[in-house]
């Protein structure tokens, strides 16, 4: 498979004013193939950003390098970013001018002019489904209205490689599903490579061919969502919701003897855990097994004997967000 | 530099779209010069100002004394002397004359401009060469030279004159022929006929004098009080206008890293320095036409500009490049659009009046002179000065030109260094 | 209302906490009135007033050739630097000699310096010199000669100096008296002068850039002109009336051969030896004569012949002709007012610090409303919104602030502008007068146009940005109308702006007058009409 992005130890570092410096990129080495939807799944603050604000040349990487085709981002930017199209999280466009304008200016600054440039614009148009609102200012669109000429400036030079970082927002579901359809339809239609960030676990996992997982700065996972599962698919993962008050670490060292397959136990105290909402006693035992449908009947009757009620019980398959919690022991929306 | 007139043409697109924008940079500038020439090309004689005089001495000198006046001065209409049936004086009772009292009262309501007051014995302060004193009253601006007091002033010279000759001609005589008897002047009958003969003589011969002094200047210059300063209105009020608009893009810079826009052209295949010359190319821009727009319509409104308009535009040029070289070493440090609102009118406020763009800079105290020289503003201000009054040309400008472009040149380098789109 | 006052008050905090915006609300104007002040007003309180302008570049350039005048009167007060018997005169070395007396070549008769003799006619002799211009001339200008008008003009052109002075060749010529005895005969000394005038005109050249020192500098050569011509026309005078005087006077000239009157302009002696011949024929003949005789012996050195004084006092009386002090009929400005009565620079601090306090207040109403829009970019006007506050008291409070922040301002800088202006003058002084119920009158109906225009202005425009280029030039319009920059204009303008009322009713009350009714409708007026109309575009624009 081709390689149409290289990151190599890109890092950034930011410089506090008291003189100490925070890593905010931590030497990410990645590749994104040619034709690829590429995720970078972290929760908000994980870097997600900064990195593809380098990997577009947005911000210098105070190390390490990004290469687009095969181009560095530092050394031949233009070549980079000729190669590249970006849509910001934010809506990016004057809205004093029209949708069309919008398009016709960042139009030229890809280097585009003339009729082909008039040609292409009607095209993005048509694609984004604004045709008969062009005329219209920005500043009188509606979200989601913006959110799809914001993507269509992305379009505009027919970019091999786009860089798409948290395209849904902040905005409804109706937008949002509009959204991952065209990311798709990029890809599928038009053979694009798509670099995609977000911190929502079921758009990356809808979407996505690979995915990384990005925390503090680090790159902490990186495959096939196949492969990526595969590093908890051992375990199922085993969510109670018990009265927390026959709780005990005999407990906990009992249940870890006696059930077969049983590898680890997480417990959360009430009040902790999103479970617990509502019935102030309840606490959230964690349990990863090997073969979580058979460890059931022994983990529930042990807790039986223990005198500790149980009210619910929920088996989950292994996903990105086990993936994220096996790995740093928290949820991806914390 | 084709995308760098490509993003200068989508800001100042952007900025005209905007109706506030048009009163701001071409609507209200142009009132304000039209206003400007209006109030220049009135003839000063259209408004015509009521001088009341209190005539305490009632006597034929006095009276003479008022003849002048009258006849000095057609702006000045003597009151209650020159009243018509429109009652021009504002006279409340139809008063043939009026008492000092009458007159401060109504000066001080405004019904008339001025009040002069003949004292009582004037006349015979006249024929004797004794001092006399004529109160002058008005509430005219103390900043601006009364015209009134300088006609007052320039009518007793001449009455001083005519008796200061006869006072001397008469002291003269009586050294040369002596007052003894048997001598032409013994007789009083003989001296008082000799001075008032004297006297008349010489006001007749003061009055068929030419005037022997000629006033010329570099450029027509209006000499009226009303017009005073008005010279250097259009070159000082457009730099005030133009350090509004031109700082003021400390203001849009940010709101274009807010929105996002700024960061969109920087992941665009374009160098750093084609952004950078794109957005200063429009400001830049905007200065320029704000400046052509108030010195065209000057132009067309007949103010002086003088005789060299391109080097009235290298001096523009040098000074709205410095202003945007400003912008742009400043911007980088604002953190909010408010934050750098409030610094652009701050400048703009206080390097406009320290650079004499109110008040010509000659007028200071020569320590605020040399301080007004760290604005911009100065420098412009004598460039124009020398173009539009001096008369001229581009080689006597070049230092200023020099100055602003070498300040334009140093700012711009730690503007570009420190210019950021992504961080 | 506590709600309103709790948002007033935070709005007035937020403003005077701000240290940028304190510069200019309050720093700026107040520098700025005290320099331009100063600049107008000198220091101290004196009446004198006028510019403190010294050192006035001018350049002179002296091609007056001089005229000799063929009478006997100039022995007297030109004998140092005359030969012949001081009957040469040069008008441009006196105008030299005053305006540059360090450069002038030579001791001058009536100039500056020396000890030429005091004007006998002065009521009090010699008790007061300060009109003179010897020494305040010297500082009001800074003189240099050239030979060659061209260059002088061109020096001008250039700025090197504010003005030049060209005394042409024939000057001299023109105000030579044309003393002849006999009838007043007007047609020929007005022709004489008619013909001369082309190129006798002394020219003063000036840098239309520099109007103020242009005009002073043209004041002061009409001066010393007039004085020039004030001797020309008072030997004419003498002339012309002794003439009258003769003929009306008891003689009998028929038997004369008329080829021995002399002609006119003809020497001295030649009327002397006619005189004494006639002597007999009128008693003026006989005086003259005498006197005549007795004073050319005198001013040859002769004492003994000279008979006493007769000197001393012909030069006395010559030199009141050029003696500054001897102007018997003047005219005084005379206090109309308090703030007249406390001079000048008082005078400018109330007009100049009331201009520019209104003018910068403008800036604080018009952003200050803007704040409304910061607000709810930050999210706190939402806040408010969503707070159960209605939706008016929000409204209500935020201009109410506006209003109370631009009355602060307008309050402070009227202290500031007190006590600067006391410090300057040495002694405390409140400048804008005592009617406290009318001053604080007229600073509330000030806030109130002032932040209605705030109002009016940021619902005019659509975005907060084009407040931002809308609001400085709408304020310069304002100062400009109202006489906040260096020039005033007609009534018919200056009245579109609210400065001028403003600064108008200010200027009355400083001047102790109580009659600015007027002046307060017009504010109020424009107040409330700019916020009824403000409030109403801007409800369609912000949704409050």
């Amino acid at each position: 498979m081709d390689t149409m992005v290289k990151l190599r130890d890109l890092s950034k570092t930011y410089r506090r004013s008291d003189g100490s410096a925070v890593e905010a990129v931590k030497q990410i080495n990645l590749e994104i193939y040619k034709g690829e939807i590429f995720s970078l799944l972290g929760p908000n603050g994980a870097g997600k950003t900064t990195t593809i604000s380098m990997m577009s040349g947005l911000i210098a990487p105070t190390g390490g390098d990004a290469f687009i085709g095969g181009h560095s981002i530092t050394k031949e930017p233009m070549a980079a970013k000729r190669l590249m199209g970006f849509i910001p999280q934010e809506v990016a466009l004057y809205p004093e001018l029209s949708a069309r304008r919008n398009l016709l200016f960042f139009g030229k600054m890809y280097g585009m002019h003339g009729s082909d440039l008039n040609k292409r614009v009607d095209e993005v148009l048509a694609f984004i489904d604004l045709t008969d609102r062009q005329k219209d200012k920005i500043s009188t669109f509606s979200g989601g209205m913006k959110r799809r000429v914001n993507i269509g400036v992305g379009l505009l030079h027919r970019p091999e490689l786009l860089f798409m970082d948290e395209p849904t927002v902040g905005i409804d579901p109706q937008n949002r599903r509009r959204v991952l359809d065209t990311v798709k339809q990029l890809r599928d239609e038009y053979g694009m490579t798509i670099l995609y960030t977000t911190h929502m676990m079921e758009e990356a996992q809808e979407l996505s061919d690979r995915v990384g997982i990005i925390d503090h700065g680090e790159l902490i996972a990186l495959g096939t969502q196949g492969e990526l599962t595969q590093q908890v698919r051992e375990e199922d993962q085993i969510d109670f919701a018990i009265d927390g008050r026959g709780w005990s670490s005999e407990l906990e060292a009992r249940l870890l003897q006696e059930v077969p397959g049983l590898t680890r136990v997480a417990y959360a105290p009430p009040g902790h855990g999103d479970d617990s909402a509502g019935e102030e006693s309840l606490a959230a035992l964690t349990a990863f097994a090997a073969r979580g449908r058979q460890a059931l009947p022994d983990i529930i009757r042990i807790l039986n004997d223990a005198g500790v009620e149980v009210h619910s019980v929920k088996v989950r398959e292994p996903d990105l967000e086990a993936v994220f919690l096996a790995l740093t022991g928290r949820a991806l929306r914390d | 530099m084709r995308a760098i007139i490509d993003i200068a043409l989508n800001d100042l697109r952007i900025f005209f779209s905007q109706r506030g924008n048009w009163i701001s940079l071409i609507v209200l500038p142009l009132a304000f010069t039209a206003f400007l020439g209006w109030a220049m090309g009135r003839e000063f004689g259209s408004t015509q100002v009521r001088l009341d005089v209190a005539d305490l001495d009632g006597g034929p000198a006095a009276a003479g004394l008022i003849n002048r006046l009258a006849a000095s001065s057609d702006v000045i209409i003597l009151c209650p002397h020159e009243n018509d049936a429109d009652n021009v004086c504002h006279l409340d009772n139809g008063e043939t004359a009026l008492t000092t009292e009458q007159g401060i009262n109504r000066v001080q309501r405004g019904r008339s401009d001025a009040l002069l007051v003949i004292p009582a014995g004037y006349g015979q302060a006249v024929q004797t060469g004794a001092s006399a004193q004529l109160d002058y009253y008005s509430l005219e601006d103390p900043t601006q030279p009364s015209p009134i007091l300088q006609t007052v002033n320039a009518v007793l010279q001449k009455v001083n004159s005519a008796v200061v000759a006869q006072q001397m001609d008469m002291a003269m005589l009586e050294a040369l022929v002596g007052t003894d008897a048997g001598s032409p002047l013994a007789d009083e009958k003989t001296r008082t006929a000799m001075a008032a003969s004297l006297q008349e003589d010489a006001q007749r011969l003061l009055d068929s004098q030419p005037d022997l002094v000629i006033f010329k200047s570099t450029a027509p210059m209006e000499t009226s009080s009303l017009d005073q300063g008005f010279g250097q209105a259009i070159p000082g009020m457009g730099t005030l206008f133009v350090m509004f608009t031109v700082l003021g893009g400390m203001v849009t810079l940010l709101r274009e890293r807010r929105q996002w826009t700024l960061q969109r052209l920087a992941v665009a295949p374009l160098r750093r320095s084609q952004i950078l010359g794109g957005k200063v190319l429009s400001y830049f821009s905007l200065g320029m036409i704000q400046f052509l727009v108030l010195f065209g319509m000057g132009a067309v409104m007949g103010v002086n500009l003088g005789g060299a308009p391109l080097a009235l535009l290298a001096v523009m040029t040098a000074f709205v490049l410095c202003v945007t070289a400003l912008t742009f070493a400043l911007a980088p440090r604002m953190k909010s659009e408010q934050q750098a609102g409030g610094l652009s009118r701050l400048l703009a406020l206080t390097l406009a009046p320290l650079g004499g763009a109110w008040w010509p800079l000659s007028i200071t105290p020569p320590f605020m002179q040399t301080i007004g020289h760290l604005s911009p503003v100065a420098w412009a201000m004598d460039g124009f000065q020398t173009l539009i009054y001096n008369g001229g040309g581009l080689p006597d400008v070049l230092t200023e030109i020099g100055v602003l472009l070498a300040a334009a040149g140093v700012l711009f380098a730690i503007g570009a260094a420190t210019f950021r789109v992504g961080e | 209302m506590r709600k309103i006052w709790a948002i007033v008050s935070k709005e007035v905090y937020i403003t005077f906490t701000n240290r940028n915006l304190l510069l200019i609300m309050l720093v700026t104007p107040l520098v700025l009135s005290t320099i331009i002040g100063l600049a107008f007003g000198g220091l101290g309180g004196g009446d004198s007033g006028g510019l403190s302008l010294s050192n006035i570049p001018i350049v002179i350039v002296n091609l007056d050739e001089g005229a000799t005048f063929g009478n006997a009167l100039g022995g007297g007060f030109t004998a140092d630097n005359q030969t012949g018997g001081g009957q040469a005169f040069n008008g441009g070395d006196q105008i030299v000699a005053i305006l540059a007396p360090n450069l002038a070549e030579g001791q001058n008769a009536f100039g500056a310096s020396g000890d030429q003799p005091v004007c006998s006619l002065l009521p009090e002799k010699g008790a007061d010199n300060s009109r003179r211009y010897s020494g305040t001339l010297e500082e009001l200008f800074a003189p240099a000669l050239m030979d060659d008008p061209a260059a002088a003009r061109a020096a001008v052109d250039r700025g090197d100096y504010a003005a030049a002075i060209i005394i042409p060749p024939a000057f001299s010529q023109a105000v030579t008296p044309q003393f002849q005895f006999g009838p007043a005969d007007d047609q020929a000394t007005n022709a004489a002068a008619e013909t001369d005038v082309v190129d006798s005109e002394v020219e003063v050249y000036a840098n239309a850039g520099q109007p103020i020192e242009a005009s002073v500098t043209r004041s002061v050569v009409e001066a010393i002109v007039g004085q020039l011509v004030r001797f020309n026309v008072a030997i004419t005078a003498m002339g012309q009336a002794i003439g009258q005087q003769i003929a009306a006077s008891p003689m009998d000239l028929g038997d004369v051969d008329p080829a021995t009157v002399p002609a006119q302009g003809a020497p001295l002696a030649d009327w002397l030896a006619f005189m004494e011949a006639n002597a007999d024929r009128s008693p003026w003949f006989a005086g003259l004569a005498a006197g005549l005789t007795r004073f050319q012996a005198a001013a040859s050195g002769d004492q003994s012949a000279a008979g006493g004084a007769a000197n001393n006092d012909l030069g006395g009386i010559v030199s009141c002709l050029f003696d500054p002090n001897f102007e018997p009929i003047q005219v005084q400005q005379q206090p109309l007012n308090r703030v007249q009565e406390q001079g000048i620079f008082q005078q400018i601090m109330v007009q100049i610090g009331a201009a520019q306090a209104v003018f910068f207040a403008l800036f604080t109403g018009i952003f200050g409303v803007l704040s409304i829009y910061e607000e709810r970019k930050n999210w706190t006007l939402q806040r408010l919104l969503a707070s159960p506050t209605s939706r008016s008291s929000i409204l209500a409070g935020k201009l109410g602030g506006n209003v109370v922040v631009v009355w602060v301002q307008l309050a402070l800088l009227m202290l500031f502008l007190t006590l600067v202006t006391s410090a300057i003058m040495r002694s405390p002084v409140n400048i804008w007068g005592d009617q406290w119920g009318l001053i604080l009158l007229t600073t509330v109906a000030l806030s109130l146009a002032v932040s209605g225009l705030g109002v009016l202005v940021v619902g005019l425009a659509r975005t907060p940005e084009q407040v931002q280029a809308m609001g400085p030039v709408i304020a310069i319009f304002l100062g400009a109308l109202g006489g906040a920059f260096g020039f005033a204009l007609p009534d018919a303008l200056a009245n579109l702006s609210l400065i001028t009322w403003g600064v108008g009713a200010f200027k009355s009350l400083a001047a102790g007058q109580g009659d600015i009714w007027l002046n307060l409708a017009v504010l109020f007026g424009q107040g409330a009409l700019f916020f009824v109309i403000g409030v109403w575009l801007f409800r369609r624009r912000v949704e409050i």
